[in-house]
């Protein structure tokens, strides 16, 4: 998900928009009137698009004697109204380019491509048009045909076909364009209006979470070793659950709690700093990431938040969780912990509505603990535990944390959202991994019901 | 060669006209007679105009066919891909299509034309409107047929007003007509889509004249099969949700009605007294059954994998007794008996996961029948006799999956790329339906449960009435599946024509590499068992990294398509056969499910 679509497919952005423009005209008029704004608005209108070169990357252009450092492989989900933003992205890689120490890939599926998405090696480009950032792509290109980028296989098929191709010993796995956090499974209303990651438009599927804990195991079966980096450059994504049902894929996870601007990661700034250091290790370019995309936004304004988790540290935060939430959810802290919900930093720029099937209705953790701590008092048990759950969350489990604006209400947000619904339990939050081994759950039905008992 | 030499007397009149391809053809096969190939391309050139007479005679010509597979095999797949489409298509356009199944037929033609289909080298598509001028030269349809598929495949004026000439409305015009099927049934379900949302994030009203608004609106034929299933379910609510607020005070009615559905839902069901065992009232169990658990009716994970293990024993349990469910006893006890898991299954009942050879419950669908019979996890689990009760519900639902499992049991003992195709799923609602009625007839438990449940939970109902369609005419059984419920499936034969076209296509491709492009593709590509292991589409999309014996393999299965349809066959007989049988042991008579 990026900014300003707000868990919005891309018709229903079209709806919005047509809807709010005309005020209650729900008429079928309407109709007639979008496909004409669609057009003016240059989304999802199948046109001619700065086409990749259609000419398969041999191995004597591209590839090097021996192993690079590092393989960057990204999986471009533009097939929806993000599509400008995928040519604008690998145009900003084609500034830098693949070297011999790192090599770039991409998998890029536009809303035009009728379905054939193009599998790229991504070449630095040296033509008088490099810095036109809406221009033509140079880099060398495979036409896949048919291929569904809201397949979690058609990520691991693009994956293995990078790592055949360009072996290296890291490698950074980046999924890109609209994602929603924990919600992929069920949704509020269990109606099959569910998001996950990396929606494709045109295919009406995407990847759920568990599908993508899945997609990293066999990667890791295929190239032998496991994804170094696992980024999602989207929307929401660095959530609790999320993040303990894909650890066991990748050593750091990088993405953002709230929702990340249309420019989403800058790419020359990242591939240029990686080539420079090419020998640098996962948590270093964990960090690197999570700078940079700080650093483009900083001078914007716009408020962005940025994180990379270590995911050999969930199984020690979820003991550490479980530890404060069996302090926390007793009758005494109820209304300190309600009232601290209400306080704590909301996600989706603050939404604060309905539980709805495809709403995040996120959190930030660390935050909702401090409040809570506060709340009850320096003197309390829960203050105490609240503090070693912070300070493990700071110190240890988020590597790296950055927000913009400075001095602004994302300074409070410390790198891991969570799930809070407002009324109504997603059933299919029962079905996580880390609601097998974590307590939020339990929590979480606690303070819905304060029958409920946590076990 | 005698009867080629005969079988070519009825192709003269094409003779002539497939010369200037002769020549090709001849360069590329040099131990061709010069009548084989004229043959070959007289087939070529009639089938490339999308000639559904010809489609149908070269598939009925199998003595050629059979010839030319062994002869070249790469020619013979792509003119049996492009006459499997043709006569699919054919096939698909002659049914019965009322004017109610426009969403139906549309999705359908959307599947078979489209870029990269192998109708488009039949001069049908990826411009729909193609298929106008094909029906217009090779069928003589009503005039009310014929606007049938003008809306199916969306014309421009039949969905947009056709009264505006300005440039804006050209230019709309213009911009539709480079769209495929596909694309503007994605733009419009979308739209339609986007105004339910809306509806059922915001809107309160829930009155008679909202739900026929709610039901009516001209938008909302343009919803997809997941948008449909949403529009039912509010439905649902917004009837349920009436039905109890009028028996509320005032001030309590305040609570809620400022609330959308979901949320009234909810509250609404808080209003009942949940402590009578077996579920409360018609009107209580309407509520239950539409709206979302509460915290203590949820499935934990830990029950959650407690009553899968359960069910794995307790639901084969269920299945002794009867015909359909013996088979699939039969087919269990021959080898490793039935994983169950329980998940949330993305608004299906249930599915078959090849991958883990699992049989996929629906968690929301026994959560709902939890909160219908006033039961927690914990209640339920404490109880076998619950717990047997719960897995007879499933139970017909699990013969369904589970002859989905057969299915892949017998491809996999076979050797063979199986697609999964509406055959299939013919199969597997047979199996299903005649579960059903067996158990309808013999079990008044069975009938007592699905009596109670079928008026809050579509689950039971659909099965009900599958078991009725089925019982009223095996014979249109399978055309009712394929028009009915599983259009959005492509038959054997469009699914054969495409994954044979792309693999043919890329094997043709793979002749014109250098050695060693060829040679990085044979040693990176994905092997067999990956193969092997795809859907169509997924084939379809990574022919051009598959190794080249794995798409020599799935070619040479897929041309040899009598061992496919032979088993259809044989499912569809043994389906009837055990209709019969049932019929003569006491269960109903054609047409009657048991009172309920």
């Amino acid at each position: 998900m990026k900014h300003g679509i707000l868990l919005m497919t891309l018709a229903a952005a079209i709806t919005a928009l047509i809807i709010n423009a005309e005020a209650q005209d729900l008429s079928f008029d309407g109709l007639q009137a979008g496909l004409a704004r669609i057009k003016s608005a240059g989304a999802a209108e199948p046109a001619p698009a700065p086409a990749p070169a259609l000419k398969t990357p041999t191995a004597a252009q591209s590839r090097p004697a021996a192993e690079r450092e590092w393989l960057v492989l990204v999986f471009m989900n533009g097939r929806n109204e993000l599509w400008q933003n995928a040519i604008k992205d690998v145009n900003e890689m084609e500034l830098i380019g693949s070297t011999d120490k790192v090599a770039v890939t991409v998998e890029l599926g536009l809303s035009q491509d009728r379905g054939d998405s193009s599998r790229l090696y991504i070449r630095k480009d040296t033509t008088a048009e490099a810095n036109n950032l809406a221009g033509k792509i140079v880099s060398p290109a495979v036409k896949v045909s048919g291929s569904d980028m809201g397949n979690w296989k058609h990520f691991v098929d693009f994956a293995r076909w990078s790592y055949r191709n360009y072996p290296a010993k890291k490698v950074l796995a980046v999924v890109w364009g609209h994602g929603s956090g924990r919600v992929d499974i069920g949704g509020a209303d269990n109606s099959g209006s569910e998001f996950g990651i990396s929606p494709d438009n045109l295919t009406r599927n995407f990847i759920r979470n568990r599908q993508m804990a899945r997609a990293l195991r066999e990667i890791e079966k295929s190239i032998g070793k496991k994804v170094s980096v696992y980024a999602s450059d989207t929307c929401l994504m660095q959530m609790a659950s999320v993040a303990y049902e894909i650890k066991d894929g990748a050593e750091l996870i990088v993405g953002s709690e709230e929702i990340t601007p249309f420019n989403g990661f800058p790419y020359s700034a990242i591939l240029r700093d990686l080539a420079a250091n090419p020998g640098m290790g996962p948590g270093a370019l964990s960090a690197m990431i999570v700078d940079d995309f700080s650093a483009s936004y900083s001078a914007t304004g716009a408020g962005t938040t940025i994180s990379a988790i270590k995911t050999s540290e969930l199984p020690e935060f979820v003991r550490l969780l479980n530890d404060w939430l069996r302090a926390a959810a007793v009758p005494a802290h109820r209304t300190n912990l309600l009232n601290a919900e209400r306080e704590t930093l909301s996600f989706e720029k603050g939404y604060n509505g309905n539980d709805t099937a495809d709403r995040t209705g996120s959190k930030d953790l660390y935050d909702f603990v401090d409040l809570a701590g506060k709340k009850a008092g320096r003197a309390s048990g829960l203050h105490a535990k609240g503090e070693v759950l912070k300070n493990f969350i700071t110190g240890r489990l988020v590597t790296r944390n950055k927000t913009t604006p400075p001095g602004g209400d994302y300074d409070r947000a410390k790198g891991l959202a969570i799930y809070f619904p407002k009324m109504i339990y997603d059933q299919s939050y029962d079905e996580t991994l880390f609601s097998r081994d974590s307590l939020w759950d339990d929590f979480l039905k606690w303070k819905l019901d304060r029958s409920y008992k946590v076990k | 060669m005698t009867a080629l030499s005969l079988k070519i007397r009825g192709f003269r009149g094409l003779l002539a006209a497939a010369l200037s391809g002769f020549a090709v053809s001849c360069a590329c096969a040099a131990s061709l007679t010069w009548e084989e190939a004229a043959r070959i391309a007289a087939y070529d050139k009639a089938l490339s105009a999308g000639d559904p007479a010809i489609a149908e005679k070269f598939l009925k010509d199998t003595s050629f066919s059979d010839w030319l597979k062994l002869t070249d095999p790469v020619k013979a797949a792509l003119l049996l891909s492009k006459a499997q489409a043709v006569d699919d298509l054919a096939r698909l356009l002659d049914k019965p299509w009322r004017d109610e199944q426009e969403a139906e037929l549309s999705k359908a033609l959307s599947l078979r034309i489209d870029s990269g289909k192998p109708l488009v080298k039949a001069g049908i598509g990826p411009v729909p409107e193609t298929l106008l001028s094909w029906m217009a030269g090779y069928r003589s349809y009503s005039e009310h047929k014929t606007g049938l598929v003008r809306k199916a495949i969306r014309q421009f004026e039949t969905v947009f007003a056709a009264d505006k000439t300005d440039a804006d409305a050209l230019e709309n015009k213009r911009s539709w007509e480079n769209r495929t099927i596909r694309e503007r049934n994605i733009f419009l379900a979308e739209f339609a889509s986007g105004k339910l949302e809306k509806l059922i994030k915001y809107e309160t009203e829930t009155g008679k004249a909202f739900r026929e608004w709610v039901r009516n609106d001209d938008v909302f034929k343009y919803l997809d099969q997941a948008g449909r299933a949403r529009q039912e379910r509010y439905l649902t609510q917004l009837a349920a949700a009436d039905a109890a607020k009028s028996k509320l005070s005032a001030p309590r009615l305040d609570k809620i009605n400022d609330q959308p559905i979901e949320q009234q839902m909810y509250l609404l069901g808080g209003l009942f007294d949940k402590s009578k065992g077996g579920g409360g009232s018609l009107l209580e169990r309407k509520v239950d059954g539409a709206r979302q658990s509460k915290p203590g009716e949820t499935l934990s994970y830990q029950n959650n994998r407690l009553l899968a293990d359960m069910l794995r024993t307790a639901i084969p349990g269920e299945l002794k007794g009867s015909a359909a469910g013996g088979r699939i006893l039969q087919f269990y006890n021959s080898g490793a008996g039935p994983a169950v898991a329980i998940e949330s299954c993305q608004g299906c009942y249930a599915k078959y996961e090849p991958a883990g050879a699992r049989i996929v419950l629906d968690s929301e669908m026994i959560q709902q029948y939890l909160r219908v019979n006033n039961l927690t996890a914990e209640t339920l689990l404490s109880d076998k006799t619950r717990v047997a009760a719960l897995a007879g519900y499933l139970a017909p639902i699990f013969v369904h999956e589970a002859t989905h499992q057969m299915q892949h049991s017998w491809a996999d003992k076979a050797g063979i790329y199986k697609p999964y195709v509406q055959e299939d799923e013919i199969e597997a609602n047979s199996m299903e339906a005649l579960y059903t009625l067996e158990k309808l007839k013999k079990d008044p438990k069975f009938r007592g449960l699905f009596s109670k449940m079928r008026s809050s939970a579509s689950y039971a109902d659909q099965r009900l009435k599958l078991a009725q369609r089925f019982s009223r005419n095996p014979d249109d059984f399978s055309e009712n599946v394929r028009q009915l419920y599983y259009y959005g499936l492509p038959s054997f034969e469009a699914a054969s024509s495409q994954v044979l076209w792309a693999v043919s296509s890329e094997l043709k491709r793979r002749k014109g590499l250098k050695a060693d492009a060829r040679n990085e593709l044979e040693k990176t590509g994905a092997d067999i068992n990956e193969a092997m292991a795809m859907t169509a589409s997924e084939l379809i999309s990574s022919a051009a990294g598959i190794k080249t014996p794995a798409l020599l393999k799935i070619q040479e299965d897929l041309l040899h398509n009598a061992v496919y349809t032979g088993r259809y066959e044989d499912a569809s007989d043994r389906a009837v056969a055990m209709l019969g049988a049932a019929r003569g042991s006491g269960t109903p008579k054609t047409g009657a499910v048991p009172a309920l």
